[in-house]
């Protein structure tokens, strides 16, 4: 046993496009210990966003291992991976990935609703997300209705709707202006001290130089 | 989780996929709602003929004679022939295909009073009691066809079509009132029920009022039969029955046995069997329409379904991403299809029932149309069809979520 929650080893992806593969990783190995806070920066393209879906339980890598608190991922049920990213993992999309159907309020519920919380408690716990990411006032908006800046503190309070022990960000910031991206920095690293693992993709190098480590990728690989 | 959730998921999405919404339960509404009004005015048309085929009667044959057109062993042409009691005794005895055998006597009457009121003239026929039964003559509630009593004891008893009655009586309490014919008095004992439309088998039954045939003979002492009537066990033997009629006639009346002219034989299993035939074909037809328009809202729905994958692939990938495990994203979807299904069916059987509703306000006089407008909407053709229509919306639903839940969340956030 180690302290790592997050273990990846010669993980290696291939997207099939046709006749060509694309080999998007190319056999990255690195350990995560809870608590760290992490950036991975690299070019566009260099495998960044893929390696982030494998950590999320969002995709499977073609090659290579993953353990999740020493679980190997690969072997586990649907539901048990379902459970995974309701309940221990939250993932911030770049595209914040919102329900346009669902108010603000609606969104950030949705998760405790899978994770079969009953309402007065969802209702408690939404509301205090919305004020810690300051959208109180917001709580019946629909995303359409909210700037992109707006959407992405959604986003964040829904990433920790069941109180996830990882939070996973794919350029957080990286569609909004940079004093709008600050403050959803200031969020993550209030997040990170009240002793949450946060890794985060980013292109900054301000926000890189935040964390306490960097991984590094080009073209698939750790640099 | 609760169902309830999914209930108000479901609906929040609605609310947002209104054209969608809107689209499907038009589509699913319009396919139940235009097979059923089809259909109903399909079944209508065969109850209309199937009721018209019940008015002829059991498998019956009748027989009226004339004069003779063809020599016959050195006897003249022109010979009158009558039927009388005997014949229906020799034709049963010597065909034992009959079941029922009844001569029938009739005359026209003037004449007729009721109270202040009077018929010009009725047709009025004799006949015993097992007519009524072989043509389906059955009175009114409180009324009943003429008795085997009343043969018996000649009663002065009448039984009565609604188009004779009417000029006599207050329909509604008619029977057991009096009437009197050339000053004997009669009581009217039934009126025959209201039917569709019966078959004009020779006359017009509403038009005709019946006595016993004895009470006929003895007040008109008349000779002959004006028809005699036949039952058969078997509609199939009626051809066979036909022939050995005119046998049997023509050796004991002594005539040419091909002389077409002096037996004159009606025979309603014909026309039931070729009726028979054409509300098989009409049935057929009103199958495969209704098959093909089935189809072509099946298709319909399909398509609006498939429509919206894209956007609906996404929005399961989010929920997956997020945590929703896959029988929480099919519970959804089956929530959903059952809230199409129900509003679609529901919506589809009201405005079916509202347009036959209208026709059949439609005041109709002829009879041709009163044939084809008259509407009846079946419950099953309405379940059947919705649950038809609801089952493609839920298929063509059903298999893009089950695969969008199963893959990779990934995946399905990519979805083009
Ligand atoms: N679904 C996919 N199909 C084919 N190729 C893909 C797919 N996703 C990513 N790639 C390719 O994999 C490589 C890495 O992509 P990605 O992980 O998105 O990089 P980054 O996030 O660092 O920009 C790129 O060359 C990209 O074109
Ligand atoms: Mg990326």
């Amino acid at each position: 046993m180690n302290n790592s929650v997050i273990k990846v080893n010669n993980i290696v992806k291939e997207y099939n496009t046709g006749t060509v593969s694309v080999a998007a990783l190319k056999g990255v190995s690195f350990e995560i210990k809870k608590g760290e806070l992490i950036a991975v920066t690299g070019r566009s393209g260099s495998g960044k966003s893929t390696l982030m879906h494998i950590i999320g339980c969002l995709d499977q890598p073609t090659r290579g291992s993953y353990f999740l608190d020493n679980i190997e991922v690969s072997s586990l049920h649907p539901n048990k991976l379902a459970e995974i990213r309701n309940l221990k993992i939250g993932f911030v999309f770049q595209s914040f990935n919102l329900l346009p159907y669902l108010s603000a309020f609606g969104n950030v519920e949705l998760p405790m609703i899978f994770a079969g919380i009953e309402k007065n408690k969802r209702e408690k716990r939404v509301n205090e997300l919305l004020e810690l990411v300051g959208m109180s006032e917001r709580a019946l908006h629909k995303p359409t209705e909210m700037s992109g800046g707006e959407q992405q503190r959604i986003a964040v309070a829904r990433s920790l709707a069941n109180n996830p022990e990882i939070i996973l960000a794919d350029e957080p910031t990286g569609n909004l202006d940079s004093k709008i991206g600050e403050s959803i920095m200031n969020l993550f690293m209030k997040l990170w001290e009240s002793g949450k693992t946060i890794i985060m993709i980013t292109h900054d190098p301000k926000v890189a130089d935040k964390c306490q480590r960097k991984i590094e990728l080009l073209d698939g690989e750790i640099l | 989780m609760k169902k309830s959730y999914f209930l108000k998921l479901a609906v929040s999405e609605f609310h947002v996929h209104k054209k969608r919404f809107n689209l499907t339960v038009i589509a699913i509404s319009w396919g139940v709602c235009s097979i059923l009004v089809l259909l109903a005015f399909g079944q209508g048309m065969k109850d209309r003929l199937a009721s018209t085929l019940k008015g002829i009667g059991d498998n019956i044959i009748m027989i009226r004679t004339r004069r003779t057109t063809l020599p016959f062993a050195g006897l003249p042409t022109g010979r009158r022939i009558h039927l009388n009691k005997e014949d229906t005794e020799l034709l049963k005895k010597s065909i034992p295909e009959i079941k029922y055998a009844g001569g029938a006597y009739g005359r026209w009457e003037s004449n007729v009073i009721a109270g202040r009121k009077e018929a010009e003239y009725i047709e009025l026929t004799g006949v015993d009691a097992g007519y009524g039964k072989v043509r389906h003559l059955k009175s009114e509630s409180g009324g009943r066809f003429l008795n085997s009593k009343d043969i018996a004891e000649k009663r002065k008893v009448i039984f009565m079509g609604r188009k004779v009655a009417e000029k006599l009586f207050d329909l509604n309490d008619a029977i057991t009132k009096t009437l009197t014919i050339n000053n004997v008095p009669f009581t009217l004992i039934g009126l025959l029920e209201k039917k569709e439309m019966s078959a004009n088998f020779g006359s017009d039954e509403d038009s005709r009022s019946y006595i016993p045939i004895s009470t006929f003979k003895a007040l008109y002492g008349n000779r002959h039969y004006n028809r005699i009537v036949i039952s058969i066990k078997n509609a199939d033997d009626s051809e066979y029955v036909t022939k050995k009629i005119r046998k049997v006639l023509a050796a004991k009346y002594r005539f040419d046995p091909k002389d077409n002219e002096v037996v004159r034989v009606r025979d309603s299993i014909f026309m039931i069997k070729k009726l028979g035939a054409v509300m098989l074909g009409f049935q057929v037809l009103l199958g495969f329409v209704g098959g093909i328009t089935l189809m072509i809202s099946g298709v319909g729905l399909a398509n609006i379904m498939y429509a919206s994958i894209k956007r609906r692939t996404r929005e399961i990938g989010v929920k997956i991403a997020i945590g929703a495990r896959p029988n929480q994203i099919m519970k959804q979807i089956i929530v959903e299809s059952f809230i199409f299904s129900v509003s679609g069916g529901l919506l589809g059987g009201a405005l079916a029932y509202t347009i036959i509703y209208f026709f059949s306000k439609i005041p109709i006089k002829n009879p041709a149309l009163q044939f084809v407008m008259n509407a009846r909407l079946s419950f099953s053709v309405w379940i059947t069809t919705a649950i038809v229509l609801s089952i493609i919306t839920f298929l063509a639903g059903y298999f893009p979520a089950k695969s969008a839940s199963k893959q990779n969340p990934i995946d399905s956030l990519r979805y083009e």
